[in-house]
C-alpha cells in the first residue's frame, strides 16, 4: 500500500479556514437566499404628494430579515426631485424603532427603486411603514399604489393616506427578504469550500514534493 | 491516472450519471405545463409532414426537431409526456454513446466528468424536459466535435461521415447550431492545414456533403432570413444584454453562482493552456492536441455568441442568449478534458462531489419551476369547474393563442377583442387578462351591460394572467 506523505504545515491552516468556512455558512448563516414579494397588479393609482402628508402602509412580514424595501413614487413630471425620502418603520403600538432616507433624486420615476433598509423585524407580527418627504423644492412626490384584492402583495393590509384608509389599496411595494439557505443550498456551499480545500492542499503538497526533489 | 477497476465496472460507473439525470428528467415531465414556443411546437406536429416543412419554414426555424418529434407521435401517440421524452432522448444519448466515445478517447475520468457536467451546467435541465429543439442541437453539435476530434486523430472515413451526417443534423435543427458546426468544421480545417494537409481533401468532401445535404432547405433557410430581417421579436442587445447572457447560463437562484461557475471555467482555461504548453514538451502523451481540442470546445459557443452578435448589429437583432444552448455539450466537454487531465483523485471525488451538489440545488430549482411556480392546475381546476356550457374562455393576447390552443378548442374560446359585448349568446365570459391590452374598466363594461368580478391571479407556466368573471348586469 503507498503510503501517505506528511502533510505540509499550510495544511492545518487551509483545514481551519475550511472548517471557519463551513461555519459561517451553517449554522451561522452568512450566505443567505433571496426572496422578492410584491404585487401581481398591473395599474397604479396616485395618493397625494407625501410632502406634509405621510402614505403609510401596514404590513405583515413573511420573514425576519428584509433587506430592502422597494417603493414607487410619482415625480409630477419631474417637479418632485428634490430632497429625501424618508421611510419610517413603526411597530403594531406605532413605536418608531428605524428611519432610512432615501435621495428622490436617485428614484426611478414611476417604477419600484429598491431601498436598503436591513431590518431584522419578526415574521407573522404587524409593522407600518410610513412614507414622508423632507427637503423637497417645489412639489413632493406621490406614491402609486395598486388593488389589493387578490393582488398582494400578501404582507399588505391596509393602506392609508394620512389618517384615512384607501379602500382596497395596497402600496406598489416590493419586499426583498433573506431567507436561510436549504439543506441542498448549504451542501452546494460546503462542497465549494471542501473542492476548494482539496485542491489547495494538493497543490502544497505538490510544491513540497518539488522542493524535496530540487 | 489509471484504475483497477474491470471494464464492466467502468461501463457502470459511465452509466451512473446518465441513470442518475434520467431520473431527474423524467421526474420533471409529470405536469402539464407548456409556454409559447412548446405551444407552437404542439400546434405543429397536428399537420402532416410537408405541412410541419411548410410551417417550420414560415417561421424561424429549421424542421428537423419537428420531424423526429413528428415521427415519434406517429408511432408513439401525441402526449405531452412522450414529447418530453423526445426532448430527453438526445441528452441520454449524449450521456451514454457521447460519453462512450469520450471514454474510449480520453478515458473514464473525462466521460464521467463529461456526462456530470452536461447535466449539471445550470441552463441544460430546463431544456432537456422542454417541447423544444436545444436537447438534440446539443446532441448534433457534440457529436460532431466528437467526431471531428476522432476525425483529426485517425483520419477515418467513418469518422468523416459522422461529422457530415451530424453537421447536416445541427444545421436542419437550429440555425446557431448550424453556426456552431460551421465552427467547428472551420476549426478542424485550421487543425488539419496546421499538422496533416493531406488529409484536406477528406475535409473538403465533407463539407460539400454537408451541404449537398442541407442544399434542399437553402431556399426555406433564405426566405427565412428575408422575414427576420424584415420583422423578429429580438430586442436590441446592448452590454447590459451581453452581461446578463451568464446568468440566464449558469445562475442557479443563489448568490454568486454564476460567479462560481465562471471560475470554474476560467480554471479550466488556465489548465487548458497549460495542457497545450506542457503538451507541446511532452508531444507523446497527446497532452497539447487534446489542450487544443478543449480550447477549441470553449471557443466554438464563444465565437458563436460573437457571430450572434454582430449579425445582430449588421442585420437587426436576431440572437438571444438561448441560442448557445446548442454549445453546452462543448463546453461539458472543455471542462471535463481540462480539469480530469490535472485533478488528482482527492480534487476529482471532491470536484465530482460539488457538482452533485450543484446538480441537487439545480434539480431543486427545476422541481419548483415545474411544479410550484406554475399555476397551471389551479387554473385549469378553476375553468372546468366553472366555465358552463354557454359560457366562453376570452383571451387578450393573441401571441398566446399556441398555449390557449394546447387547452380549450376554438368553440370554448376566443380573442376578447373579437367579442362583441352588443350581440352574442355567451352567458359567461371568463376573460384571461394579462398584462399586454388593457382590463376593461367597469364603466365601459357597463355600458354594454355587463359586470366584471375579480376571481383571482392564476397563469400557465410563463404566462401569468388575472381571471375576471364578466357577467350580464341583471336588472
Amino acid at each position: 500500500m503507498k503510503k501517505c506523505g506528511k502533510w505540509p504545515p499550510g495544511a492545518w491552516l487551509i483545514l481551519a479556514c475550511m472548517a471557519v468556512l463551513w461555519l459561517l455558512v451553517w449554522p451561522v448563516g452568512v450566505i443567505k437566499d433571496e426572496l422578492i414579494s410584491r404585487t401581481a397588479a398591473d395599474y397604479s393609482m396616485n395618493t397625494g404628494p407625501v410632502g406634509e402628508v405621510a402614505a403609510i402602509q401596514e404590513f405583515v412580514p413573511q420573514y425576519a430579515h428584509i433587506r430592502s424595501v422597494g417603493v414607487d413614487v410619482g415625480k409630477m413630471d419631474g417637479a418632485a426631485d428634490q430632497g429625501t425620502l424618508y421611510l419610517h418603520f413603526y411597530d403594531e403600538n406605532l413605536q418608531e424603532f428605524a428611519k432610512i432616507p432615501q435621495d428622490i433624486g436617485e428614484m426611478k420615476d414611476g417604477e419600484l427603486t429598491d431601498i436598503p433598509v436591513n431590518l431584522k423585524l419578526e415574521a407573522g407580527r404587524r409593522y407600518y411603514v410610513g412614507i414622508l418627504c423632507e427637503g423637497y423644492g417645489e412639489a413632493a412626490p406621490v406614491v402609486h399604489y395598486r388593488s389589493l384584492s387578490g393582488n398582494g402583495p400578501v404582507e399588505n393590509l391596509h393602506f392609508y393616506y394620512g389618517p384615512n384608509v384607501i379602500a382596497d389599496a395596497s402600496a406598489n411595494i416590493r419586499f426583498l427578504y433573506r431567507i436561510p439557505l436549504t439543506v441542498s443550498q448549504i451542501l452546494f456551499y460546503d462542497s465549494l469550500i471542501l473542492l476548494a480545500g482539496v485542491w489547495a492542499i494538493t497543490m502544497l503538497k505538490k510544491a513540497g514534493q518539488q522542493e524535496r526533489k530540487e | 491516472m489509471r484504475y483497477n477497476l474491470s471494464k464492466k465496472q467502468q461501463t457502470v460507473l459511465l452509466a451512473m450519471p446518465a441513470l442518475l439525470f434520467l431520473l431527474c428528467y423524467l421526474s420533471l415531465c409529470f405536469n402539464n405545463n407548456i409556454w409559447t414556443d412548446e405551444g407552437f411546437t404542439i400546434e405543429l406536429l397536428k399537420e402532416d409532414f410537408a405541412g410541419i416543412i411548410r410551417g417550420t419554414a414560415s417561421d424561424v426555424h429549421p424542421p428537423l426537431y419537428y420531424l423526429i418529434a413528428k415521427c415519434a407521435t406517429l408511432v408513439f401517440g401525441d402526449g405531452l409526456f412522450l414529447l418530453k421524452l423526445v426532448s430527453i432522448l438526445p441528452m441520454v444519448l449524449c450521456m451514454t454513446v457521447g460519453a462512450g466515445i469520450v471514454w474510449k478517447r480520453f478515458g473514464l475520468r473525462e466521460a464521467v466528468l463529461f456526462s456530470v457536467f452536461l447535466g449539471v451546467i445550470p441552463c441544460t435541465m430546463e431544456y432537456a424536459v422542454q417541447v423544444r429543439m436545444y436537447s438534440w442541437a446539443i446532441f448534433f453539435v457534440t457529436f460532431m466535435a466528437l467526431w471531428a476530434y476522432e476525425a483529426y486523430l485517425e483520419g477515418k472515413w467513418r469518422y468523416y461521415a459522422g461529422i457530415i451526417l451530424a453537421s447536416a443534423a445541427a444545421a436542419y435543427t437550429h440555425y446557431f447550431a448550424f453556426v456552431s458546426v460551421i465552427l467547428v468544421y472551420g476549426f478542424l480545417f485550421l487543425a488539419l492545414a496546421a499538422a496533416k494537409r493531406r488529409e484536406l481533401g477528406k475535409w473538403l468532401l465533407s463539407v460539400g456533403a454537408s451541404l449537398l445535404l442541407y442544399a434542399p432547405w437553402i431556399p426555406y433557410m433564405r426566405l427565412q432570413i428575408k422575414g427576420v430581417s424584415r420583422n423578429y421579436w429580438i430586442e436590441e442587445i446592448t452590454g447590459e444584454t451581453v452581461k446578463e447572457f451568464f446568468p440566464f447560463l449558469f445562475d442557479m437562484g443563489i448568490p454568486g453562482t454564476t460567479l462560481i461557475w465562471l471560475s470554474l471555467l476560467a480554471v479550466s482555461l488556465l489548465l487548458a493552456v497549460r495542457m497545450i504548453v506542457s503538451g507541446q514538451r511532452d508531444m507523446a502523451q497527446q497532452g497539447r492536441a487534446r489542450g487544443i481540442f478543449a480550447l477549441l470546445c470553449l471557443l466554438t459557443p464563444v465565437f458563436t455568441a460573437v457571430t450572434g452578435i454582430v449579425a445582430s448589429a449588421l442585420i437587426r437583432p436576431v440572437f438571444i442568449v438561448r441560442y448557445l444552448l446548442p454549445c453546452m455539450g462543448l463546453l461539458a466537454l472543455f471542462a471535463a478534458i481540462t480539469l480530469a487531465a490535472y485533478a488528482g483523485k482527492a480534487v476529482y471525488a471532491a470536484l465530482l462531489f460539488f457538482l452533485l451538489c450543484a446538480g441537487g440545488v439545480d434539480y431543486g430549482q427545476s422541481i419548483y419551476r415545474e411544479y410550484e411556480w406554475t399555476h397551471t392546475k389551479e387554473t385549469e381546476e378553476f375553468l372546468a369547474a366553472n366555465v358552463g356550457e354557454h359560457d366562453i374562455i376570452a383571451y387578450n393576447y393573441e401571441s398566446y393563442k399556441f398555449i390557449y390552443d394546447y387547452y380549450w378548442s376554438d368553440d370554448q374560446k376566443i380573442l376578447w377583442q373579437e367579442v362583441n359585448l352588443d350581440d352574442n349568446d355567451y352567458d359567461t365570459i371568463w376573460l384571461l387578462d394579462t398584462i399586454y391590452w388593457p382590463t376593461p374598466t367597469d364603466p365601459y363594461l357597463a355600458e354594454h351591460g355587463w359586470q366584471k368580478e375579480f376571481m383571482g391571479n392564476y397563469g400557465i407556466e410563463h404566462n401569468d394572467f388575472k381571471i375576471y368573471k364578466i357577467e350580464r348586469i341583471s336588472h
